[in-house]
């Protein structure tokens, strides 16, 4: 062989050494997963016995936080009664929800979710966000949640403001943050802006008339229907008139929702929009809310022009329950 | 002395051969350490109440859009599990691709359908439909009886009655987790500029079916099957998870995708002259969305949502594979302009590394294996490099195929049990040889059924789900 092309021997002999070391590693880290995985179900029956005593225990301090049941909890991971205690605070309000608190207090699993609020992933720093917002009565949580409001990533800081929106006294805070942060403007957003508008009607009535730019219009319109707030009807009518054809088709749909007088002048509208697509959404609008009331406008959507809408028409006039008219030319 | 011209162009042949592979193992490392990234920096994983809580009067309503032909055996099943997802709003629509079998006549009995009076809108072109039942006990549930067109055309036909923002294309016999729309539609709710939403899709073989509902995931039993699940693995933990990292993802599997609608029609809906109507979907909806300068992103979540039944005869496994490779060329041809740029960086990655991992890759993989003997026997190669060519061509995958298992371990931990993890690194193991190997000839065969024209989908076996 020449001696030119046995130089690139030491380069054949690193791949073909290097490739062997790295299989080797590979199959020996999966030889001790397999390992781990082992001991963890050698040791499963006795932990799912401890768990459902903790299942039990925290579905009982709901009613009365016993002081002895610290013990029994303390052995289990945290982050099973972390989670463990999120599934219960879901589902229980007011006096019970504080008692969870407070038995997370003493566990030390707030100690905890301030240390994952500085993790440098930031899934983790988001869900610590959102689960502090139970323990909002401590200063140092607060001051937490509050500095998170500035993380880099937008759902860390979405998770911050959802959280600190329950407290009354931090709330312009967070609202002057979410004027001007762009992360609110994110679909994501909606539950903050919903929690606002069910938590403080006269502070989101306030924000409403003030903000202009239509992806937060378009959040804000839709927390004011899913909160009932029928007050700002002649806005969100004025909306459905006047702004982006995303913002007129959700305007409508939130007048319908908030079953304000002005919807059916909105609807109307939508129905005869010069955009298609808004008309086939007036046709679905009319048919999934069985608004039988609207037939006649779906009468001449049969007849429309485009053959989307005319054909959204139809599947809606056969939902809220009635024979399609017999109608020639619609372009099938 | 300079060797000889022929000796010389052999040399290069071989460097070339095992150039390209170190540069596809190479690739396959850099893919797995971005799919690593995204693993890590993803939020942590919500439990379906808190998924519900959280997107109960957010998602937006969905159709799902069932392709069936000779479903006979699992559609009753397949429709019942997918009627009790858990999602806010959805309708089912099931198309009966011309079945020559009593899937109609079951669904008919089942579902106590009846006939309806309505036509769809002519928004893409499908074979006639005979007739259109909606049950009377269950009014989100509507079945679209029409001539056999083929996949994407009764994905076509269910597409003009879809009337809902987004639609979720599943096979007939593809099964759910129950939280499965939930997991794929929160990345449209977090993000408008969502188009399309793959999943991750697991072997079924050897699973308990309860209900048309995976109730207890184990390994297959038989070899080609869990060979099938090391590869499953592979593709969805590690290639797609980091393809969607890098913005580049393009596959969807038909097994489970979630698209945009009026995004999916604009574009002209399912190809029907092709086998690989999912891949080319997404491609030619991105490409539409770049025509339209829509900003789009196509996502991927990487928890299992969909189950599927993986051949278990060499045959059948032959015939899907050729399948897809003819449909994957077919895509790759039609929409080469991706790859002549214009369509952004990060689309034109994932196409061309797609077609050099998918097209070239293997074929050189091929070449290798006639070659190389050939070239130590007659002294164009030495020792050193016959032993790098083997530790590239045998040993690479196995190092990769641990590492997807530790992704998936580490980051997912959904292999059942201790013994199964360790079953599947034994088959990360011995599919490098043979089986591989085989996969490789079968796409050499798709290349040249490609090359001859040959069209349709061939004969599919049904199998019946294990019982509980």
């Amino acid at each position: 062989m020449p001696a030119a092309l046995r130089d690139f021997d030491l380069l054949l002999r690193l791949v073909w050494l290097g490739t062997l070391a790295l299989a080797a590693v590979a199959l020996s880290v999966v030889l001790v997963l397999v390992l781990r995985r082992l001991l963890d179900e050698l040791a499963r029956p006795r932990r799912e016995a401890a768990e459902a005593e903790a299942r039990r225990l925290l579905i009982g301090a709901c009613r009365d936080a016993a002081a002895s049941m610290e013990t029994a909890l303390r052995g289990l991971p945290p982050e099973f009664l972390l989670t463990l205690l999120d599934e219960l605070t879901q589902v229980v309000r007011g006096e019970a929800r504080r008692r969870l608190a407070d038995v997370a207090r003493r566990l030390g699993l707030v100690d905890r979710l301030l240390r994952d609020a500085r993790s440098w992933r930031p899934g983790v720093r988001a869900e610590a966000a959102r689960r502090l917002a139970l323990h909002l009565d401590s200063g140092e949580v607060r001051g937490v949640l509050l500095g998170l409001l500035g993380d880099r990533a937008g759902a860390v800081r979405l998770a911050a403001a959802e959280g600190l929106v329950e407290a009354a006294d931090l709330r312009p805070a967070v609202i002057a943050r979410a004027l001007t942060d762009s992360a609110f403007t994110h679909p994501a957003a909606r539950r903050f802006w919903q929690r606002l508008a069910q938590l403080d009607a006269e502070r989101f009535t306030d924000l409403f008339r003030r903000i202009v730019d239509a992806p937060r219009r378009l959040l804000l319109i839709e927390a004011a229907a899913a909160a009932g707030l029928v007050g700002l009807g002649p806005e969100i009518a004025r909306a459905s008139v006047e702004e982006a054809p995303e913002l007129r088709r959700v305007a409508a749909e939130a007048l319908l929702e908030l079953g304000h007088p002005l919807a059916a002048a909105a609807l109307e509208r939508l129905a005869n929009d010069s955009d298609a697509a808004l008309r086939a959404a007036a046709a679905i609008l009319i048919g999934r809310r069985q608004l039988a009331r609207f037939r006649w406008n779906l009468q001449r959507l049969l007849e429309d022009p485009d053959p989307l809408v005319r054909f959204r028409a139809r599947e809606a006039w056969l939902r809220i329950g009635e024979a399609a008219p017999a109608l020639e030319g619609q372009g099938r | 002395m300079e060797p000889a011209p022929l000796l010389l162009l052999g040399r290069w042949v071989a460097a070339s051969v095992l150039a390209i592979s170190l540069g596809q193992q190479l690739f396959y490392a850099v893919l797995l350490f971005i799919a690593l990234g995204a693993l890590v920096l993803r939020p942590p994983l919500k439990r379906l109440r808190s998924l519900w809580s959280t997107l109960v009067d957010l998602a937006p309503p969905l159709t799902i859009l069932v392709p069936a032909h000779d479903e006979e055996l699992t559609i009753e099943t397949s429709v019942r599990a997918l009627l009790a997802l858990q999602y806010p709003d959805f309708e089912v629509v099931v198309v009966n691709d011309g079945s020559r079998d009593r899937t109609l006549e079951r669904l008919i009995a089942a579902f106590d359908l009846e006939r309806e009076d309505v036509e769809p809108a002519a928004l893409l072109a499908h074979a006639p439909i005979r007739a259109v039942y909606r049950s009377r006990q269950l009014p989100n549930l509507r079945v679209v009886d029409k001539e056999q067109g083929g996949k994407a055309d009764a994905l076509n036909a269910g597409l003009n009655f879809v009337e809902t923002p987004l639609f979720c294309a599943v096979d007939a016999d593809s099964l759910l987790e129950s939280d499965s729309l939930l997991r794929a539609v929160e990345p449209f709710v977090e993000d408008e500029r969502t188009i399309a939403v793959g999943g991750t899709v697991r072997v079924a073989n050897g699973c308990r079916v309860e209900g048309g509902r995976v109730v207890r995931a184990s390994l297959p039993r038989r070899l080609l099957p869990l060979l099938q699940t090391i590869e499953y693995l592979r593709a969805f933990v590690m290639a797609r998870l980091a393809f969607e990292r890098l913005g580049a993802l393009l596959i969807i599997s038909g097994a489970f995708g979630v698209f945009r609608t009026a995004l999916a029609i604009e574009a002209g809906g399912y190809r029907r002259d092709t086998v690989g109507e999912d891949f080319e979907l997404v491609v030619r909806m991105h490409r539409h969305a770049c025509a339209r300068r829509l900003p789009h992103r196509i996502r991927f979540v990487p928890e299992p949502i969909c189950w599927t039944q993986v051949p278990e005869r060499l045959t059948a496994l032959a015939r899907q594979r050729i399948r897809w490779h003819r449909g994957a060329l077919e895509t790759f041809f039609t929409h080469r302009r991706l790859l002549t740029g214009g369509y952004g960086a990060a689309s034109w990655i994932g196409f061309a590394s797609l077609f050099v991992l998918d097209v070239v890759t293997p074929l050189v993989e091929l070449v290798g294996y006639v070659i190389f003997p050939i070239f130590w026997m007659l002294g164009i190669v030495w020792w050193p490099f016959i032993l790098a060519w083997l530790a590239l061509t045998f040993v690479a995958g196995i190092a990769i195929s641990a590492g997807a298992l530790i992704l998936e371990e580490l980051e997912l931990r959904q292999v059942p049990r201790a013994r199964d993890l360790l079953l599947l690194a034994l088959a990360a193991v011995v599919e490098n040889f043979g089986y591989r190997q085989l996969v490789n000839f079968w796409r050499l065969v798709g290349h040249w059924r490609y090359l001859r024209g040959v069209t349709g989908w061939g004969r599919q076996p049904r199998l019946r789900f294990e019982p509980a």
